[in-house]
């Protein structure tokens, strides 16, 4: 179920990154943040749609879900990444 | 007077029995100086007059609210459930803690004068204690090299007898041993050496390196190695760019240490110049938080950093949003080295991306650590048994790990680009690919082999 969880949209860099997010928006994904460097949006959808249903949106080259967290060990470990 | 008072209450109130030991630290680096001190106290009751001793703490006596480890099952005490209690007895072995608040407010301190026919033995501070491992590597010699032999644990003796034989030539006024003499008597870390960063006449000035870990000893005064030269920092996880951790500050000793450290210490870093930029992208805890990497990612690009360093990863395939990442920074000019990671396994996201450069780590014979992961990897650096910089007070530590890796990369990437404006992106990329040395082992391990600065 899509509705409540954390999505990040990659975008080609193509298109305008206002015009992708207004139509994101229109398609019930609320963006977070805008990570205009890079290209990205990270949000979360208003309710249970299919992530898959961006990518019809141009410019939308990827939807996946929040990156699994990354972890170096604890404060003073000798072993890390 | 009273703004003392109010520092040194509000330093008294960071010190409470349930406080956690990350509090009690980042409390101490505030108040600065070189004491240990948690801030709260230990009072040894005599071993007659244990209960009295504990009786005299509370409403009968100083009117402390006490807790009491025979309150809790086994008398497990968990100081966190303790809540707001000003002290914590440990009845079988006749002590309490008490709170800094408690303390301070009741004029209790070191120098308090106990009466004779006081249940109380001493009052005495709290220390921190660290790990010892951290001192004794450092004084390993196989370490540390010159460029001939390894003198090992004579250096610092040449070194502190040059410096007592110019002082009484030169009189106590005359700065102590020009930098290149001290790098040359006190040597350089097994990986500068290896990097030829030593033989190097580039220091990364002019260039940006930002390191996306978790953080920075910067509060207060700062590392003492790093004392005047400008940090900037971002926190992308809700915590203080403070450094609690000790990953971080030991990437960016790597890559951006000074060319001369305090006293005897050997040179552990690479582009002493560069402008260093830290991004808190991990906890304390040294876990990442929702998207606190990618966004680290975008805040690197956005200032322009021409080298950014991810000493951090996971399993799994290529990210979407890090390769997007990988090759928006290529398109500015930017370039993005990240840990292969330590799983003897295939390379980890973000490194197997592939706009992002990944790095395997070496031992010191330059074969591939058994710990190194393999498959996507760009190139090799040193990463066993790396000294560094670690926060206060331990100040230098020894760690494992293509985390150690990537930020020699990084320096040297640094050193680089300082030597040319178009060595940026993909160009940059392609110049530490071709100039690396070539080691008799296969590219999924090595890369283009062992990274080299110019």
């Amino acid at each position: 179920m899509s509705k409540g969880s954390k999505f990040v949209v990659s975008t080609s860099g193509n298109r305008s990154l206002i015009d992708i997010k207004d139509e994101l928006s229109d398609h019930g994904f609320k963006v977070e943040h805008t990570l205009d460097a890079i290209g990205c949006f990270t949000g979360e959808f208003t309710d249970d749609e299919d992530p898959d249903s961006l990518k019809s949106i141009p410019g939308v080259i990827d939807v996946s879900p929040e990156p699994e967290p990354v972890d170096v060990g604890p404060p003073n470990s000798s072993m890390t990444w | 007077m009273a703004t003392k008072k109010t520092n040194s209450a509000e330093s008294a109130s960071a010190a409470r029995v349930s406080s956690s030991v990350e509090e009690l630290l980042l409390a101490a680096l505030e108040r600065g100086g070189d004491s240990f001190e948690t801030g709260r106290y230990l009072v040894t009751f005599k071993e007659e007059a244990i209960d009295e001793g504990i009786a005299s703490l509370g409403v009968q006596g100083q009117g402390m609210r006490v807790a009491d480890a025979r309150d809790f099952e086994s008398q497990t005490l968990a100081l966190e459930e303790v809540g707001d209690a000003d002290a914590v007895v440990l009845p079988e072995i006749g002590v309490a803690l008490i709170s800094g608040e408690a303390a301070q407010e009741r004029s209790m301190s070191m120098f308090s004068s106990i009466a004779s026919e006081s249940p109380i033995k001493s009052i005495d501070p709290e220390y921190f204690v660290f790990a010892q491992d951290a001192y004794e590597a450092y004084y390993q010699s196989k370490f540390f090299q010159t460029g001939q032999s390894g003198f090992g644990e004579n250096l610092s003796s040449i070194a502190r007898i040059l410096e007592a034989i110019a002082k009484e030539m030169h009189g106590t006024n005359q700065p102590q041993l020009e930098a290149e003499e001290e790098a040359m008597v006190l040597g350089a870390t097994w990986g500068l050496t290896a990097c030829k960063v030593t033989q190097s006449t580039r220091s990364g000035a002019g260039i940006k390196v930002a390191i996306l870990d978790t953080g920075m000893d910067i509060v207060n005064t700062g590392h003492p190695d790093f004392a005047g030269r400008p940090i900037v920092s971002q926190d992308f996880v809700g915590q203080p760019i403070q450094d609690l951790n000790g990953h971080g500050t030991h990437c960016i000793g790597t890559s951006c240490g000074p060319l001369s450290p305090a006293g005897t210490t050997p040179r552990y870093g690479i582009a002493y110049r560069a402008s260093i930029f830290a991004g808190k992208v991990l906890a304390n805890s040294g876990s990442s938080v929702g998207f606190s990497v990618l966004n680290g990612m975008n805040w690197a690009i956005a200032q322009r950093c021409e080298v950014i360093s991810l000493s951090l990863g996971g399993a799994g395939g290529p990210v979407p949003a890090y390769t997007n990442a990988g090759q928006a920074a290529l398109n500015n000019g930017l370039l993005i080295i990240a840990a292969a990671g330590n799983e003897a396994s295939p390379t980890g996201q973000p490194a197997n991306s592939p706009t992002i450069m990944s790095v395997a780590s070496l031992d010191q014979n330059l074969t591939t650590s058994n710990f190194s992961n393999f498959g996507k990897i760009d190139i090799a650096a040193p990463g066993r048994d790396v000294f560094s910089s670690v926060p206060r007070p331990t100040r230098y530590g020894i760690k494992n790990g293509t985390s150690m890796a990537a930020p020699h990369v990084a320096g040297c990437a640094a050193l680089w680009a300082e030597t040319s404006v178009s060595l940026r992106g993909v160009a940059l990329w392609n110049k530490l690919r071709s100039t690396a040395k070539h080691l008799p082992l296969p590219a999924t391990r090595v890369g283009a082999g062992l990274v080299q600065a110019p």
